[in-house]
Formats: C-alpha cells, structure tokens, sequence
C-alpha cells in the first residue's frame, strides 16, 4: 500500500500541481493514472517514485517502488554498459550476474556491454534503461506514459515483460489514453484538474468519468478557446517516436 | 521466450532490515563506484592522486627551508615537522573542497531516487579519509625506512586518530556549507579553492604557533585548522608546546559549522531547487 497523506507539489512556485491529497493507493495491483493534460499524472509518478519531494505532506510506501520506467539521467556515460548495470543491480538489491545475463537476453547488446555508455545510439540506451527496469526486483513499477519504447518490432516484447512482471508485482501506469488503461490495467486513479482525484476499483466507471471529465474539458475550452487547452496535446505528441509503443494495435 | 526474471532477496524482511540493507547496498555500490572515479570521469586511484599535492607541498617547503638553511622550528628532523602540519592541512583543504560535489545540483538529477545526497557525503568522506591516510602513512613510514627519523612513528597513535577525525569533520561541515554558499552565490566554487589553499599558510605548517609573538598569536588562534594540527602533532612530540591548543574550540567550532551547514541545507533546498 502506497498512503499519500496531505500531499501536495508545486513547480517553480506555480499553482500547486497536486494539491493536499490525501489518499491510500494499492501498490499489489495494475493501477492506472488517467488524467488529461496538466492534471499532474508525471508529477504523481515522479513523487511515488522519490525524484520529486513533495512541497507539503508525506508519502508513506509500504512497498518497494520502482523508479520511472526508463529512467536514465542516473547513468555514467564515462562507464561502461555492464558497469552501470551492475550499480543499478547492486543498489537495488538484485544479483549483478543475473541482471546482465538478463538485459543480455532480451536485447542484443553484444558490441555495446563493454563499450562506455556515451558510445550507444540513443535508442539502445532507452531500451537499456527499460530493460533494466524490468530486470529488477520490484514491488510496484512505475510507468509515465510508456510501457516499452520504440519500434513495432519490439512492441511484443515489452508487452511480454509487462505481463511477466505485473503477474506477481504492482503497477502504476500513468496515462491519459483509455485504451491503454483497458489494456493494461485493473483499476484506476482519475486525476481531475480543480477537482480531488478518485480511485475505482472498477476500471470501466474509471474511464467513464474520464471521458465525461474530457468531454467537458473540451466543451469548456471550445467555448473560451483556450490555447493552452489546444497547445498541450501537441507538445505530448512531440515525443511521439516513444509514445507510440503505449498505443496497441488491435 | 525463457526468461528467468532476476528476483529481490530480502523483502520478507521487516521494514527496518529492508532500510538498513537498502543503506548498505547503496553505500557499498557507491564507494567501490566512486573510488574509481573523479568528475564523472574513469580515474583509477583518482583519490590516491589527491595525495600528491601535499607531498609536493612538503617537497617545496622542505627544499626552501634547506636552500635558506634553517634549522627545523621543532624537533630534529625537518621533513617530519612540515609533514605533521601539511597532512592534517590538506585533509580539511581537500575535504572542503570534494564535499561541494555531492549536494550539486545537476549532480543531484543524475542519480536513482534510492540514492540520497548524505550517502554520497558519507561515501566521498570515508574516501578521503582513507585515501589521505595511504598517503601519510606512506610519507611518515618511508621517512622512518628511509630518513632515519624515529619520531616519525607517532608515540601517541589514538591522538593522531582523532585529530585527524576532528580535522575530517571539520573539513566536511566546511564543504556542506560551502557547496550551499556556492548554489546562492556560484562565483564561490572559483573563491574558496583559493582561500582553503592560502589558508595554508595561516594554519601554522612551518611555525611553531605556540612560539608567534604574543599580540599576533591571538589572531592565528581563530583559525580553527592551526588547532588541529597542533593536536596532530602532539602525537608524534610529546613535549610540543600546547599554549595554542585548545581541543574544545575546534570541535565547538566543527559541532557548530556542520550544525548551521546542515540548517542552511534544510533550509534553501525548495529555494535552490527552483532557482537552478
């Protein structure tokens, strides 16, 4: 169980992003986070995850959270490949050896493990970062938006792992396509702007109060025009090239 | 596709073992990562490297005083009074100047949510505490072997061992306070390199403070390091004069530095993390 108590998070002063929440979140079960834009999904990602202190309030984890799912700012580009690795591994508590001959299995990294990380195309070194998300031991992973990324060629894979991972461990996907939630999860948190986010043990109820929430937003943001409203579907599709694995081809 | 998933070890565990272990891991991987590297960079022994700069030090001075041919201020062997007071210098120098690194910013973005900026504080302390320990156990032992200077082997060796900690400490709240004046104030970083190191001079590595004129003593009295050093070589002469010694003003000093260090840190973290 995740117990969010009073929580709250500002950037730079601005309004609070999540304002005084209050609430226990299962951390053994596949949870979306469905919310439009700017209702302060990656921010919720990012303080369960520990990247982001919260401003006001405290996070109680009663489980071993994940970092974000591809989190690679924590690399040494000067190290190499196995190296990093192999940090992650130990302070994680997993087996080096395990957790290479892992990552080793499922991408074919036979002329980059040795070689400093700086040398990877940018792509190999998401996918590492992934892949080392799904390599160790957690009680809940986090996910912002992406479950896996890249190519149609890789999607099943990714999907596999997910379903691998989650059959034993929790997952918090944070997401704002109700399809996504359909596919991958079991229940939901909806984040509304102004408005106390709702947890649903049932994802259908979930989705629909999302979509209702959307249909207003847009009513509303039709009738004022307002740009930011417009603006802020556009700058998610800007990274598109990794948000396209979240969706699933039916 | 076969996969064995690699799987946690510990998490029966109760929450307090599952912390401890999480610290342990975290320290451990983090000290044999950072042994063998310097500004990001691979660096093997890059600590050990630090240790030149005062053999150098010691070099120059020594080379100097023989050159004018004075005699040893204290003592009878002049690379063992120089030596006494430039280790324990350039332990608080160096100190002070690597603990900035850890509670930088963009140094702080660059690591796993697990780890927390005191774990680095604590890794990059112990090695430099060990790192300068190699270094001055090497320069007293082969002055020893080699120079024929027997006082170089410390008669009072717990002595030695806590100075040398207090001057640590001392060296650690300087470098936590630093790094914060440094993230208000950046032109800091360029300023207090130049300081630390001309405080050299002031902290009484080829004087015997205790022998300065009586209207100036006072003043070198301030300077906490000069204490320290005094304290360090009341291990390897037994008969050092103490006037200038005082145990309590150093560690008061380094209780009270790391204290206001640590309030200021607490104090300006939301303040410096929206300014960067």
């Amino acid at each position: 169980m995740i117990r969010l108590d009073n929580v709250s998070f500002a950037y730079q002063r601005g309004r609070n992003e999540i304002d005084g929440v209050t609430i226990d979140l299962p951390s053994h079960r596949r949870m979306a986070i469905l919310g439009g834009p700017e209702t302060g999904k990656t921010t919720l990602v990012g303080l369960l995850a520990g990247i982001l202190d919260p401003t006001g309030g405290r996070i109680e984890r009663r489980a071993h959270l994940s970092f974000p799912a591809g989190y690679n700012r924590a690399f040494r580009f000067a190290s190499s490949v196995r190296q990093n690795i192999v940090f992650a591994a130990r302070i994680y508590d997993a087996d080096p050896g395990e957790v290479v001959d892992f990552i080793c299995g499922i991408l074919d990294l036979r002329d980059w493990i040795d070689r400093p990380m700086r040398d990877l195309p940018v792509r190999t070194r998401l996918s590492v970062a992934y892949a080392l998300t799904y390599a160790l031991p957690f009680d809940t992973y986090l996910f912002d938006n992406i479950i896996g990324p890249g190519d149609p060629a890789t999607r099943d894979l990714w999907r596999q792992l997910y379903e691998a991972r989650t059959a034993t461990a929790g997952a918090v996907v944070a997401t704002r396509q109700p399809r996504v939630a359909e596919a991958y999860c079991d229940c939901a948190l909806v984040l509304r702007r102004d408005a106390s986010p709702l947890f649903f043990e049932n994802l259908r109820d979930a989705i629909a109060l999302f979509e209702a929430d959307a249909a207003a937003g847009q009513a509303a943001s039709a009738v004022s025009q307002d740009h930011r409203a417009v603006e802020a579907p556009s700058l998610e599709e800007g990274r598109a090239g990794t948000q396209a694995m979240a969706r699933i081809a039916e | 596709m076969t996969q064995t998933y690699p799987s946690g070890r510990i998490y029966a565990a109760g929450p307090r073992r599952l912390a401890l272990r999480n610290q342990y891991n975290v320290l451990s991987a983090l000290l044999f990562r950072e042994a063998g590297m310097r500004h990001g960079q691979n660096f093997t022994l890059g600590y050990l490297a630090s240790g030149i700069e005062p053999l150098v030090i010691v070099a120059t001075i020594g080379l100097l005083f023989s050159a004018l041919s004075r005699t040893p201020p204290y003592g009878s062997s002049l690379l063992l009074f120089i030596g006494t007071g430039v280790f324990p210098i350039y332990l608080f120098i160096h100190t002070s100047l690597r603990l900035r690194q850890p509670l930088n910013a963009v140094a702080q973005r660059q690591r796993f949510p697990i780890e927390r900026p005191f774990d680095h504080i604590l890794v990059h302390a112990l090695l430099h505490l060990v790192s300068s320990a190699v270094v001055a156990i090497g320069f007293f032992a082969s002055l020893y072997l080699f120079f024929g200077v027997n006082a170089a082997i410390p008669g009072d060796p717990v002595t030695a061992i806590a100075a040398l900690l207090v001057v640590l400490m001392l060296g650690i709240a300087t470098g936590i306070l630093n790094s914060v004046i440094a993230r208000i104030i950046p032109a800091w970083d360029l300023l207090w390199p130049a300081i630390a190191r001309a405080s050299l001079h002031f902290s009484g590595p080829y004087f015997v403070a205790a022998y300065l004129p009586p209207d100036s003593r006072w003043y070198f009295a301030l300077n906490p390091v000069i204490h320290g050093v005094n304290w360090f070589r009341h291990a390897f002469y037994p008969f050092y004069p103490n006037q200038l010694t005082d145990y309590g003003y150093i560690v008061t000093f380094t209780v009270v530095l790391l204290f206001f260090g640590l309030l200021l840190e607490a104090g300006t973290r939301r303040f410096l993390e929206e300014k960067d």
